[in-house]
């Protein structure tokens, strides 16, 4: 199935060009109970045909138990966002990030990439102030 | 981020009835599009509660 067309997929491409660093776009998924697993795939081999500095890769959690742990992967499909340069920094997609969560994907590529958003600097100092890890959950629909 | 359709019993777990929806360390609970500054004031008020 396409996600992407021929309009969308030139847009993106785009948008990819003004990435910095590469990015390992990693996807994993399970043969059984996964009723998205399929088409998250598909589109995520499209995305990665759209971006030159998109690294794409694919872990079965049944067949991949060491990257599982690594990632910490608990549900599927998800999908991590890792600079190779910085390592992990903890952005995960639990879900196909498909409708308008196409968006916030691509924010997070990008992101990682190193020409994230900017934020003022009053709001940096506090992002600093926080030294111990936080775990976040933002819960979305597709629609 | 959790697509809340595909993961319907963690989304009843958390509550979740409208998106989007913000958990912070498992307790603390935003709910909305929410500025930065909202979100910062969150983390920080979960961490000092820790």
């Amino acid at each position: 199935m396409e996600l992407l067309n021929a309009a969308l997929s030139k847009e993106l491409k785009e948008v990819f060009n003004t990435m910095r660093d590469h990015v390992d776009v990693i996807l994993f998924t399970a043969k059984v109970d996964c009723e998205t697993c399929e088409q998250t795939l598909s589109f995520m081999e499209e995305l990665n045909h759209t971006g030159e500095k998109i690294n794409f890769i694919h872990y079965d959690v049944d067949e991949s138990p060491e990257e599982v742990e690594l990632y910490t992967i608990e549900r599927t499909p998800a999908i991590v966002l890792v600079n190779p340069k910085k390592g992990y920094q903890g952005i995960k997609f639990n879900g196909i990030p498909a409708g308008h969560e196409v968006n916030s994907f691509i924010s997070g590529i990008l992101e990682v990439s190193g020409i994230g958003e900017i934020f003022p600097k009053s709001v940096l100092e506090r992002i600093q102030n926080i030294k111990e890890a936080v775990h976040i959950k933002v819960f979305v629909t597709l629609g | 981020m959790i697509e809340s359709q595909s993961f319907i019993e963690l989304s009843k777990a958390y509550k979740v009835n409208s998106v989007p929806k913000i958990i912070i360390n498992d307790k603390t609970e935003l709910i909305g599009d929410r500025p930065i500054k909202a979100i910062i004031k969150a983390i920080e008020k979960a961490l000092q509660t820790d």
